[in-house]
């Protein structure tokens, strides 16, 4: 399929008629729409699907509802209608695809989508088609189930990381894309209308066996499994859609949250915030406690200054006095021994008298030493006063509680600092979520939890309750082919059809799952082919794909790489893109919208050379962040056909201009 | 696409691995109808496969009663 040209007609930005032509070269394959965000890019890209398939898709890949695809200024003005008309060709054929929607006659100011009127036409090779096959005329040239892989917002790249995660609700629903890319579709399909026909051959054949005595308890056996499959396949009919139900409220409130991530940050802070909050106050009450308590001795500290010299020179002069005392008693001691000495001239050793002549010096020493003993003088009473005054002096003591006090008051001063900081990031937080609800944004996230762990419990229901089918099917499956293999039913026209329908469900259920073997090993081939292009880290050997088609990197050691960055994320995702598109039996141009937002300068030079190859008509829808027209562009120049520029005349308009 | 990953040349290997009377004609004209129909919004397609395999059926007896 080729693009040739869309005009497009009050589309969401683009007010009026607009129109754009797709290169058609061979090698100028590349198409530019350049535009700043919020001017319509991902509504350009909407435009195209809403042509093809009647759906413009917001977040979460819901659909927008015709009253916000309209043009407002349009509307405002009156003018309620809205087209897009596609030209494209298929092998050789010449497509003439037009979309139209316009208000009701009798609709004055429409409200919801009923108010609408949808009208479609489309012509190959100038012959007009009938309404109720357009659809899948379209289908046949572009299918809508393979359409991610065509019309890919670049955004939503990301999403492809889930792939990686085993049992991932958004993985399963790519995986599911990915397949009907890659026309799995076909034999399931061919599968499950077996599965339908054999059990419609299976009652037949159970009828018929009633007629036979020998098979009747057969035939009865087979009732009772028909009645216990029915009953599973309503039970899981019934989980399938709860699970849908529970998913769609945990969608909505993401997308609740998501429009409030801001807030809920913010509260987030908020909270971090009070509690720092109460932390300082409770220091700064404790900071207050010490400082009463030494304020209660801190006298003490102050006095101690002055006391001190005064405590050390009484101490001083108690010590000198005790010292004199002491003095005072050896030398009275010595006087005594040599005054025993004169009374009693007898050596105390040998008992012999000590004669006269050595007797006048011990008199001398007496005399020195008692003029000694005279010269020191202690007065009793005054060390006694000195003890009483060092006493006194001595209970007035220090624990630095000066020191202690200016500490707490710097630390004291440094906390209310802190408190007027939080209280002011504190106002200003509370004034800017003060007109959201915090409490209902955080029930939400508390109604999300509860909802995500029922639906884990749903997902072990629906395992259980598959698992009980196959049983069923099995046991089935044996009695059909003992009514097939006995007397009464060999032969048998009922038993004939049985066997094959089950041969063919058998064949068609084998097939899907070597076909996804084999699927998968060459979209693993083509996305490393792909991603060795586009990365610049040369020393990875490749990627490595799961049963998901979620593909890994690869190091030099074979190792498989835990963590990935979002530009890595972005190239590999590329390359499963890339991959796809090689393995996919339906080609078809590329329509890519913001695809290089994450990636640095030298992925996207290695992405923008590789882009042009990816598919026939490569159709990028990017800003000037992305691609420098005047920096990036050189690299694939010659490989551009044509340029537009997204220009804005206002908030609610834009203008798509060819450019140079 | 290699023919390893080609649906109806895997239906056929499978097919020639098992022990069924199955013929690749049937297979091929079941194939061809789902492949067709594959993408379309309303598949009816259930009736027409019934219909293949029915035709065998009364083919496989036709030529049983010859």
């Amino acid at each position: 399929m080729k693009l040739k040209e869309m005009t497009i007609y009050n589309f969401m930005p683009y007010k009026g008629e607009q129109k754009v032509s797709f290169p058609q070269h061979d090698t100028q394959n590349v198409m530019l729409l350049f535009g700043d965000n919020m001017r319509g890019k991902t509504s350009f890209l909407n435009a195209m699907r809403w042509g093809f398939y009647g759906l413009a898709l917001g977040r979460h890949l819901r659909a927008i509802p015709r009253i916000n695809l309209v043009n407002i200024e349009a509307a405002t003005e009156g003018d309620w209608s809205m087209s897009i008309a596609l030209k494209f060709s298929d092998g050789d054929k010449g497509y003439e695809l037009r979309r139209r929607v316009e208000k009701k006659n009798h609709v004055s100011q429409p409200k919801a989508d009923a108010d609408f009127e949808e009208s479609i036409s489309l012509r190959i090779d100038g012959e007009a088609k009938s309404g109720d096959i357009i659809e899948n005329h379209i289908n046949q040239v572009v299918p809508e189930e393979i359409s991610r892989f065509f019309l890919f917002d670049g955004e939503l790249l990301q999403e492809y990381e889930n792939l990686l995660v085993e049992g991932s609700e958004q993985g399963d629903k790519i995986k599911k894309h990915i397949e009907q890319a890659l026309g799995v579709p076909a034999l399931i399909h061919g599968r499950d209308e077996f599965s339908g026909l054999l059990k419609d051959a299976r009652r037949v054949q159970a009828n018929d066996a009633k007629k036979n005595i020998e098979l009747k308890r057969f035939a009865e056996q087979q009732n009772q499994l028909e009645i216990k499959l029915t009953s599973s396949e309503n039970d899981l009919k019934d989980l399938l859609l709860q699970c849908s139900d529970v998913q769609m409220k945990v969608d909505d409130i993401d997308d609740e949250l998501k429009n409030t991530e801001a807030v809920q940050r913010k509260k987030v802070q908020l909270e971090g915030l009070s509690s720092e909050r109460k932390a300082t106050e409770s220091q700064l009450l404790s900071l207050e406690d010490e400082q009463r308590e030494l304020l209660k001795s801190a006298w003490q500290d102050v006095l101690y200054g002055g006391v001190a010299p005064l405590l050390r020179d009484l101490q001083a002069r108690r010590d000198s006095l005790h010292n004199v005392a002491s003095e005072k008693a050896v030398l009275n001691s010595k006087i005594q021994t040599l005054q025993k000495s004169l009374d009693d001239p007898t050596c105390p050793t040998c008992k012999q008298n000590i004669p006269d002549e050595n007797m006048q010096p011990i008199k001398d020493q007496i005399d020195v030493l008692k003029a000694e003993e005279e010269l020191s003088i202690v007065n009793p009473e005054e060390i006694r006063t000195l003890n009483e005054k060092i006493d006194k002096l001595s209970k007035i003591r220090s624990s630095g509680e000066g020191r202690r006090l200016l500490h707490n008051a710097d630390k004291q001063r440094k906390l209310q600092v802190q408190l007027i900081r939080v209280d002011t990031q504190l106002d200003e937080l509370e004034e800017e979520i003060r007109e959201y609800d915090t409490d209902h944004i955080m029930r939400q996230r508390e109604k999300r939890d509860r909802l995500v762990k029922q639906l884990a419990r749903l997902d072990g229901d629906i395992e259980t309750c598959s698992g009980k089918i196959g049983k069923n099917t099995k046991e089935q499956d044996h009695i059909a082919t003992l009514i097939s293999k006995s007397a009464g039913g060999q032969g048998q026209k009922s038993s004939i059809r049985v066997n094959l329908y089950q041969d063919l469900e058998s064949i068609f259920s084998k097939s899907i799952d070597q076909l996804r073997d084999s699927l998968r090993e060459e979209v693993e081939h083509y996305a490393t082919a792909a991603f060795s292009e586009l990365t610049t880290e040369k020393t990875y050997s490749g990627l490595q794909i799961n049963q998901n088609y979620g593909l890994s990197i690869v190091d030099q050691a074979g190792r498989v790489l835990k963590e990935r960055s979002a530009g890595a994320e972005q190239i590999v995702a590329l390359s499963l893109i890339d991959g796809l598109n090689r393995t996919a039996r339906k080609a078809g141009p590329v329509v890519m919208d913001t695809p290089l937002g994450r990636l640095d300068p030298k992925h996207r030079g290695n992405v923008l050379k590789y882009l042009p190859n990816m598919a026939e008509q490569v159709i990028l829808l990017v800003h000037e962040g992305e691609i420098d027209p005047d920096r990036d562009i050189e690299s694939f120049a010659e490989r551009i056909g044509v340029r537009y520029r997204i220009e804005r005349i206002s908030a609610t308009e834009s203008r798509i201009e060819k450019s140079n | 696409m290699t023919t390893k990953s080609n649906p109806l040349s895997v239906l056929l290997d499978v097919r020639s691995k098992m022990d069924t009377d199955v013929e690749d004609e049937l297979i091929k004209a079941c194939y061809q109808l789902q492949s067709v129909h594959q993408y379309d919004k309303d598949r009816h397609t259930m009736k027409q496969m019934q219909a293949l395999v029915e035709a065998v059926i009364e083919t496989n007896e036709g030529d049983a009663v010859l």
